[in-house]
């Protein structure tokens, strides 16, 4: 609880130094600059984001990719989980090569093939981040399920539950901490590459509010977009936050 | 010297000359278990049986077969009872975190269609009111009463306890040690308890197996009465200081005394 506090005191003081550094600096000192955009600016280009550069559509695109990925992406790990366990099966083998495979070649490269091959395709940018969700969550699983304390499994075999029950309920559970653990890494991970690949590909989403502002040379927009998915990213992290509090307690 | 279980020409369960091995480097093996022998009667009351051993004799691995987890290399167990499970409670126990003492007990029943009274189990192992409470934040104490709940709730003849007391603080340990006397005498329920601690097995126990290290193997019966036990809990006692002198001997004699802890 005390730790809690603390983080929240330290990110109010640190959001609130900056804050008043960029409004005494930008506002009062330094009014014409090509580094940050003037405080007044920015409050006033809100408004013109939502109108000229269509924010709802694009805004609530990206948040519809990166939840529904990460929600499907976390739903099929569940379901095959009892495969990922097993070490010599098709895709147990298949998320080995995937991790050797992710080490050296960046995730954006697949996206930018994906671009190439179906640039008109709607879902190509969903496809694109449930793919990098759903590999996250799965070798990130397959590497947990082989420290699932051993006493859980001693006991329950003891005590004649299944081997399906006991991948399923057992080794699911005690792995499911460290999956929730991992969701805040990955939602930032998706945020960061979605932007990346819209940015890149055109359509629909925050990237191409910033690929736009970028091309009218419009600071403050890219400002006003950085401060939109800044808030957004921290309301996914207190939204899993709870959903960890609620779904994955016992850590 | 000691007056010994009321003997009985039923056994409860017999095991006869246990090996056990597991596979090392350089395609050599690791003798475990070599020749276990030893059976425990039948009993009108619950008898404690207890394995007092040095760390690495072997212990777990025994319990592990016995609940028929591992298969052994050579060797057999007879368990003379219709329901063959028997529960192992391990060093750590292992109650699920994620459900609650009820959730726990029941999860238990419905795998194996117990019509069981949960609340029974529950007051059985001194948890009545904590019913909603979860254990990932509760004493080692409280998890293992979790445990030997689930173990009771298939309702079996004979529990196993792997070491499980270590951990817990002395006070806690005090209020298990009578929770598994009042078991078994009232409920009638076997136990084969693995230790480290002579006074622990001193304690608790009905009949004592001593066990040596690399491989592990019996060195030593010891049967105790319930007026024995009586006697034992002074550690002043003559037959105390008797008891404890003999164990000390049979351990030094195959050399692994220093790993016996010989305090609570």
């Amino acid at each position: 609880m005390k730790s809690k506090k603390s983080y929240n005191t330290k990110l109010f003081y640190f959001i609130l130094f900056y804050v008043l550094l960029w409004i005494v600096l930008f506002e009062f000192i330094l009014p014409v600059n090509n580094f940050l955009p003037k405080p007044s600016i920015v409050m006033e280009s809100f408004p013109d984001l939502w109108k000229d550069y269509d924010l709802p559509s694009h805004y609530l695109s990206t948040i519809a990719v990166i939840s529904i990925s990460i929600f499907l992406a976390y739903i099929l790990v569940k379901l095959l989980s009892p495969y990922l366990i097993e070490k010599e099966n098709f895709i147990s083998l298949f998320i080995n090569s995937l991790e050797w495979f992710s080490e050296f070649i960046p995730g954006i490269v697949i996206g930018l093939l994906l671009i190439f091959w179906f640039p008109e395709s709607e879902y190509t940018e969903f496809i694109f981040a449930l793919a990098a969700a759903f590999t996250s969550l799965m070798i990130k699983f397959q590497n947990e399920s082989e420290h699932v304390n051993d006493e859980y499994i001693t006991s329950a075999m003891s005590l004649r539950i299944s081997q399906n029950k006991i991948d399923r309920f057992i080794i699911w559970n005690n792995v499911k901490p460290k999956l929730f653990e991992h969701l805040f890494s990955l939602h930032l991970f998706i945020w960061s590459i979605l932007i990346v690949f819209e940015f890149i590909k055109g359509g629909l989403g925050l990237g191409v509010i910033f690929r736009k502002a970028l091309e009218f040379r419009d600071l403050s927009a890219i400002f006003s977009a950085f401060i939109i998915t800044g808030i957004s990213v921290y309301i996914g992290i207190v939204i899993l936050k709870f959903l960890r509090k609620k779904f994955a307690f016992w850590n | 010297m000691l007056s010994g279980i009321n003997s009985s020409t039923e056994y409860l369960i017999k095991i006869d000359n246990l090996s056990k091995s597991f596979p090392a480097e350089a395609g050599l093996k690791i003798n475990v278990l070599q020749d276990i022998t030893f059976n425990i009667p039948k009993s009108e009351k619950g008898i404690i049986t207890t394995i007092l051993a040095p760390f690495g004799s072997g212990k777990s691995t025994l319990l592990k077969i016995i609940s028929e987890i591992i298969k052994p290399d050579s060797g057999e167990i007879n368990f003379n009872e219709t329901n063959k499970i028997i529960p192992l409670i391990p060093e750590k126990p292992s109650s699920f975190p994620w459900l609650n003492v009820k959730e726990n007990i029941e999860f238990i029943l419905n795998q194996h269609n117990e019509n069981q009274d949960v609340n029974r189990i529950i007051s059985l192992v001194g948890l009545s009111g904590y019913e909603n409470h979860y254990p990932h934040n509760k004493s080692i104490g409280f998890r293992f009463r979790i445990s030997l709940a689930r173990a009771l709730a298939v309702n079996p003849s004979l529990i196993l306890i792997d070491d499980s007391f270590k951990m817990m603080k002395a006070e806690s340990r005090g209020e298990i040690y009578d929770l598994l006397l009042n078991l078994s005498l009232n409920l009638k329920q076997n136990f084969i308890i693995a230790t480290t601690n002579l006074i622990e097995a001193v304690r608790l126990s009905d009949k004592i197996i001593l066990m040596s290290k690399k491989p592990g193997r019996i060195i030593k019966e010891f049967n105790l009465s319930g007026e024995d036990r009586l006697k034992i809990a002074d550690h002043k006692s003559e037959i105390f200081t008797a008891i404890k002198s003999e164990i000390e001997a049979a351990f030094e004699a195959v050399d692994t005394l220093s790993t016996i802890n010989y305090s609570l």
